[in-house]
């Protein structure tokens, strides 16, 4: 710790801190542009200046001087830091100005206006005049993806979203050319960006270069109003922000949560908003005659009651989607159990894990904080790029900062880090456990291990033997690193709400085949095709793969539009809120169960009438979930017995989980926006002519 | 005459891997590329990229950031002129006008018939012998229109002038 003096004031701050570090602790403001706490530090914007005592007499830029650096006072006095002298306002007076000079007076037509780190510090700290009166220079702009629109006469080269995108994203794409006046950001060869995160550098740019392109010209920040929520496109639990003008959502930015996503969120969960307003299901449907016609909710309810009537529990099943939250799975869970039936299932990909064997054997244990301390890191049949693009990141960052030896079973895969490639089949893992190999020697060695495990490598029958193998090569005093990573949203809360077939149930594959039920309620799922044979009651909000199969429709909202708790990979309990309202005569999906309930006669009602008596009812019988943002890292409590299993191991090789980062839910697949960055990823577009 | 990169990669290469073990390689190995071939050709980009482990777009970045390496093929004879205050002084713009009207050549591009290109430097450290410039490397003081047509006209008659 240093001892040092920032406007009068003498604080105490680790020597490795810099100024400016060390003036936001003593509450002192000071503007920036180029300089962002997860970047590198840049130096160039030169807002930061701060006067300093006993240096050379002249303003020196904060972000970029230690505290160490400073020499104290000829007696040995802490060194003295100002950010209010006169000396510094001309400095910030100075640079604004020639910040100015280049930049354009568009406000009016900016996109950022209202948002603008520009526009504010300008106010705050520029003068009120221009003494420039030649033409400003004009740069043409860049083509860098369907995402980011370019307006680059506006950058004022802070390169921030170069260094998100070398550092954070881990492509090398953008790149600043020419020097001084010419200086200009560009993509090499102006092609679109390839990373899942690239959205991020809207979010980043201090001024309106970088803007996001689907939300061009469509709404002014003060007009907007602000939902904070959680993000289900992955089970990693953003934090979200939706942005709503009347009942639509104009956009969705990130929130600030260090334990999980930092600042940053993934393509997918930005840019997916086009996608809640198209292929909506705004009223209920029954099949007629082969064909869908859209009929009133009380009807749609008969047809319902009609044919589940004296059926038994074993000819009705039940399957869960992606996107569901933790109350919709218990009322769906609840319905079902009137019946006695226990063909119930979450896992319509096919995984095979199970809540039996401890909830330590489904969770990312180490939580995503763990990255932070993790010193091997092993991905079985997980490609945390697409299946959790912020986690991976996250990843990146431990890599960087301390090279971390990372090694992959899997489908060959770029995860933006060096990562050996043990091949694509689960046997080497018996290899690992026999202590054969490099890798093998790494991970005995590590202090603390992490073993991701993801669901493409328990698809199989050797799914216990592939959890217990990671769970005992990850367990160290103190730090579990069995980390199950989930792409689904719903996933770990449907399975602490054990939301599994029981007792000869059939598992999601057995109830989609021909037959296999009679009755089949799909909520919200559609990654599974449903063979002919089954009644398929299909409640869901997009016309997507499920509507199409079903044959009575009930229209529900999307993730936007109702109060949800959501479960994230490492059993984070967050909640979701309402930030407008499901369209036409959808309703909440709870809401949907409750009254099919009432229709389905007299010992099939749901006891709850509201979310809140709903909420109560589930936290009474699953005391943990009321624990709202808990996680209890590295227990491993329950999980002795499937470290204990042992088993053999499938040699055929693994495949990767889904083939499209972009497709992976009907809320994508409704997206135009999605489809249009599925194209250019898989590079079947040709390049837009801009 | 000028080598061109494309059919040359094999050599650029070998450059490339020359001067791989010194410290900072990447200006070094850029300005044997001028040397050998007279301009730092796009194709070099991925080679000195995969070369440095570092991003293609931080090479184009390093090569865009000096003016002073060409993305094409120079003129047989090149000529820097000094346009910096001291050579505006005594009339390095007239010059700058006289090649445009009398030899058709404008500043920063190569003559039609690839003899002479005609580049833009900002002092030669000759203010006192100005207006300056460098011909192919050598250093020539007090220009006047009439040693400018001289230079011209000479490097037109020789095939290969560039050293």
């Amino acid at each position: 710790m240093a001892k040092i003096i920032i406007d009068g004031n003498e604080i105490e701050v680790p020597a490795e801190y810099t100024l400016l570090q060390a003036c936001e602790q003593a509450g002192a403001e000071v503007p920036r542009f180029c300089y962002h706490e997860r970047l590198s530090v840049a130096g160039n914007c030169r807002m930061c200046l701060v006067e300093v005592k006993g240096g050379p007499p002249k303003p020196t830029a904060s972000c970029a001087m230690a505290v160490k650096d400073l020499r104290p006072g000829p007696n040995g006095e802490p060194p003295v830091v100002l950010t209010n002298s006169p000396m510094v306002k001309k400095a910030r007076e100075g640079v604004m100005e020639f910040l100015l000079i280049n930049h354009p007076l568009d406000c009016p037509i900016c996109d950022q206006g209202g948002e603008c780190d520009l526009q504010d510090q300008a106010m705050a700290f520029g003068i009120d005049n221009t003494r420039y009166a030649e033409n400003k220079r004009a740069v043409e702009d860049k083509y860098i993806g369907a995402l980011v629109k370019t307006t680059m006469t506006r950058c004022i080269q802070c390169t921030r979203c170069v260094r998100f995108t070398t550092e954070v994203a881990g492509v090398t794409e953008l790149g600043a050319i020419g020097r001084g006046e010419d200086m200009e950001i560009t993509s090499y060869l102006e092609q679109a960006m390839t990373s899942e995160l690239q959205g991020n550098v809207i979010d980043l740019c201090p001024v309106g270069a970088l803007t996001s392109k689907p939300y061009e010209f469509t709404a002014r920040a003060w007009e907007l109003t602000k939902t904070e929520s959680v993000d289900v496109m992955d089970a990693v639990g953003s934090a979200i922000r939706v942005d709503t003008r009347g009942r639509e959502v104009m956009r969705i930015l990130p929130r600030l949560n260090e334990d999980v996503n930092e600042e940053w969120i993934s393509d997918k969960s930005r840019f997916i908003w086009d996608g809640l307003k198209t292929q909506r299901l705004d009223r209920p449907y029954v099949r007629h005659q082969g064909k869908l016609k859209p009929v009133s909710w009380s009807e749609a309810f008969m047809t319902v009651a009609a044919h589940v009537k004296g059926k038994k529990g074993s000819q009705i099943g039940g399957i869960i989607g992606d996107l569901a939250s933790v109350e919709e799975a218990y009322a769906f869970k609840s319905l079902l159990e009137t019946f006695g039936s226990h063909n119930l299932d979450c896992r319509q990909d096919g995984s095979m894990i199970d809540p039996a064997w401890g909830r330590a054997s489904y969770l990312f244990n180490a939580g995503i904080t763990g990255i932070d301390h993790a010193d091997a890191v092993l991905i079985i049949g997980a490609n945390p790029r697409k299946e959790a693009a912020v986690l991976n990141a996250r990843l990146r960052k431990r890599w960087r900062q301390t090279g971390l030896p990372v090694a992959r079973i899997g489908a060959p895969a770029d995860l933006t880090y060096t990562c050996t490639d043990l091949g694509a089949s689960l046997s080497v893992l018996a290899d690992i456990e026999a202590g054969k190999g490099d890798f093998a020697a790494v991970l005995q060695a590590a202090k603390h291990p992490l073993v991701i495990v993801g669901h493409a490598a328990l698809k199989g029958s050797d799914a216990k033997a592939v959890l217990a193998a990671a769970a005992r090569l990850s367990q160290r005093e103190g730090w579990n690193g069995l980390a199950v990573l989930h792409h689904a949203a719903s996933r770990v809360g449907a399975l602490d709400l054990h939301c599994v077939p029981s007792q000869g149930g059939l598992d999601a594959r057995a109830m989609s085949k021909a037959n296999a039920v009679d009755v089949l309620f799909l909520l919200g799922a559609d990654e599974i095709d449903v063979d002919l044979g089954a009644f398929v009651v299909y409640i869901g909000s997009h016309g997507d793969r499920g509507a199409h199969r079903a044959d009575v429709i009930l229209p529900a909202a999307a993730y936007t539009e109702k109060s949800g708790l959501y479960v994230n990979t490492e059993g984070r309990v967050q909640r979701g809120y309402r930030a407008s309202f499901p369209p036409g005569d959808a309703r909440e999906d709870w809401a949907i169960l409750r009254a099919l309930s009432e229709q389905l006669g007299t010992g099939h009602q749901l006891p709850f009438n509201s979310l809140n008596e709903l909420r109560a009812f589930l936290f009474k019988d699953y005391p943990a979930l009321a624990e709202l943002d808990q996680v209890h890292a590295h227990s491993a409590a329950g999980i002795d017995a499937l470290i204990a299993h042992k088993g053999a191991f499938a040699a055929q090789p693994l495949e990767p989980l889904f083939a499209d980062f972009y497709m992976t839910n009907p809320i994508a697949r409704a997206s135009a926006i999605m489809a249009e960055c599925s194209a250019l990823a898989s590079g079947h577009v040709a390049m837009a002519a801009e | 005459m000028t080598k061109h990169m494309q059919r040359d990669e094999a050599f650029a290469a070998s450059l490339i891997s020359e001067h791989l073990h010194l410290e900072g390689a990447m200006l070094p190995i850029l300005h044997a590329l001028q040397n050998e071939f007279g301009y730092v050709d796009e194709a070099a980009i991925p080679l000195l990229a995969e070369a440095l482990n570092i991003s293609k777009a931080e090479v184009l970045g390093t090569i865009t950031f000096y003016h002073d390496f060409r993305h094409e093929p120079p003129g047989r004879t090149v000529i820097k002129l000094c346009r910096s205050e001291a050579c505006q002084s005594v009339g390095c713009e007239e010059l700058v006008a006289h090649a445009k009207s009398h030899h058709n050549l404008s500043m920063d591009n190569t003559s039609e018939d690839g003899s002479v290109t005609l580049e833009t430097v900002y002092c030669l450290g000759n203010c006192a012998l100005g207006p300056a410039a460098l011909v192919n490397d050598e250093l020539v003081g007090r220009i006047d229109q009439k040693k400018f047509t001289q230079i011209i006209e000479h490097a037109a008659s020789t095939a290969g002038g560039r050293s």
